[in-house]
């Protein structure tokens, strides 16, 4: 299953590493740096849950099981808000 | 940073012959300096850091307010300046604003019709009765104010450009928001100039670049200057494109730019005695020859000075010119704030 973000309502950009982003629904600023801003980066055009795993284990020294934990916890939070294309 | 006809290459130049952060900013080139000494290599100064997120923070929400606004009223909604201009930069975050303007067909309808989609007025209302805009709008937590203008800024010296052309003078907007409309070049060369003079004539870098960026063609520059010849600001325009041109396409130097607008080139505020000189030079440099007013205009423009302001006495009149003459070669802030240190005393 391929994972997207949405797109109605909602502005990124990059600025240095960081990503910042902006929610229309309710004006709300959000920053992301370090891994959550590498995962997005892939969200933005589109990912598997796998590729993003990866995308994990490529940039940092962290074992599969770690990997797969952060990513996992990432979407759940990313879904919760809405950020997610359904 | 490059583009055809060398204004970047010159921009480039200028930004990087100061290291005077509060200079930059008060020329509004703060975030095309951190732009090109990033690239360049050199350090970019924490304060600049700062200007670029909050510059991005702001952008971040014109294609959303853009849309809200589109979507709000049904008449002409016409954008200019601010990000209209800044789609002509080499990068969008690279020109700082504060607002949107737009010209509209009715901007009382306009702003009955966002009040209604959620917007909301912000600022004291007795600041815009009579004002060129309408009570500025926001929406709830995104930090820029729309502006709904009655008539296109200019010197109150001038009269307003007829607003039924201006409606007509439109293509879309650079923006790319299906249904928003902006002025052709030529027309929002000659509005930027006129918004620029009726702040400060030849205030700051940032506007002379606007005009410069907006036209795209010398078909472009002849229509700027039918325009403004006809909306009676062909000598804001001329002086305005002369001084533009001499500063950012190395044409030959016009005598604006060496008498009184001598602060664009050093890239550093104007003096006591620019300030004052340019309150006299603006209009006489940009009124109609046959107008009167210029002579008028600028004599008020020093007797009023040396007035009494308000409640003032004669005598603390009289101190404030001395004063005045006194800081003449100052910055205008330092004496500005040497000022209020001498009043608060």
């Amino acid at each position: 299953m391929r994972l997207r973000l949405r797109t109605e309502d909602l502005e990124w950009r990059e600025i240095d590493n960081d990503i910042v982003i902006l929610d229309g629904r309710d004006a709300t600023y959000l920053t992301l740096n370090g891994s959550g801003a590498v995962l997005w980066r892939l969200l933005a055009t589109d990912a598997t849950r796998q590729e993003l795993v990866d995308a994990l284990l490529g940039t940092y020294e962290v074992d599969h099981l770690t990997a797969a934990a952060d990513t996992d916890a990432f979407l759940a939070t990313l879904s919760e808000q809405g950020f997610l294309a359904p | 940073m490059t583009n055809g006809n060398g204004v970047w290459e010159r921009v480039e130049e200028i930004v990087c012959a100061t290291r005077n952060v509060e200079a930059l900013r008060h020329h509004g080139v703060e975030l095309v300096a951190a732009r090109v000494w990033r690239e360049r290599g050199y350090a970019v100064p924490d304060e600049l850091l700062v200007d670029e997120r909050v510059a991005t923070l702001r952008a971040l929400a014109i294609p959303l307010l853009l849309k809200r606004i589109r979507d709000s009223y049904d008449g002409t909604l016409i954008l200019m300046k601010g990000p209209e201009a800044a789609a002509r930069y080499p990068g969008r975050a690279m020109r700082p604003f504060l607002d949107l303007d737009f010209l509209v067909d009715d901007p009382a309808a306009a702003h009955r019709a966002l009040l209604a989609s959620g917007f909301v007025e912000v600022g004291e209302p007795a600041r815009y009765e009579g004002a060129h805009h309408m009570r500025p709008l926001a929406w709830p937590d995104l930090p820029v104010a729309i502006e709904l203008h009655r008539e296109a800024n200019r010197p109150n010296w001038l009269a307003p450009p007829d607003l039924d052309e201006l409606l007509e003078l439109t293509r879309p907007s650079a923006t790319g928001v299906p249904g928003l409309s902006a002025p052709v070049p030529a027309a929002h060369a000659v509005l930027l100039a006129a918004h620029s003079w009726a702040h400060e004539p030849l205030r700051r870098l940032l506007d002379l670049i606007d005009v410069t960026v907006v036209l795209e063609s010398a078909d472009d520059r002849r229509l700027a200057r039918e325009l403004a010849f006809r909306w009676g600001m062909g000598r804001v325009w001329r002086t305005t494109i002369g001084v533009a041109d001499g500063l950012l396409l190395r044409s030959a130097s016009v005598p604006a730019l060496r008498i009184w607008a001598r602060h664009l080139t050093a890239v550093r505020e104007r003096t006591v005695f620019e300030t004052h000189l340019t309150r006299w030079a603006g209009p006489v440099w940009g009124l109609p020859y046959n107008c009167i007013r210029a002579v008028g205009g600028a004599t008020r423009i020093f007797t009023d000075a040396a007035r009494p302001r308000g409640d003032e006495r004669w005598t603390d009149a009289m101190r404030r010119t001395r004063l005045a003459i006194a800081d003449a070669p100052l910055p205008q802030s330092e004496h500005d704030l040497i000022k209020e240190t001498r009043n608060g005393r």
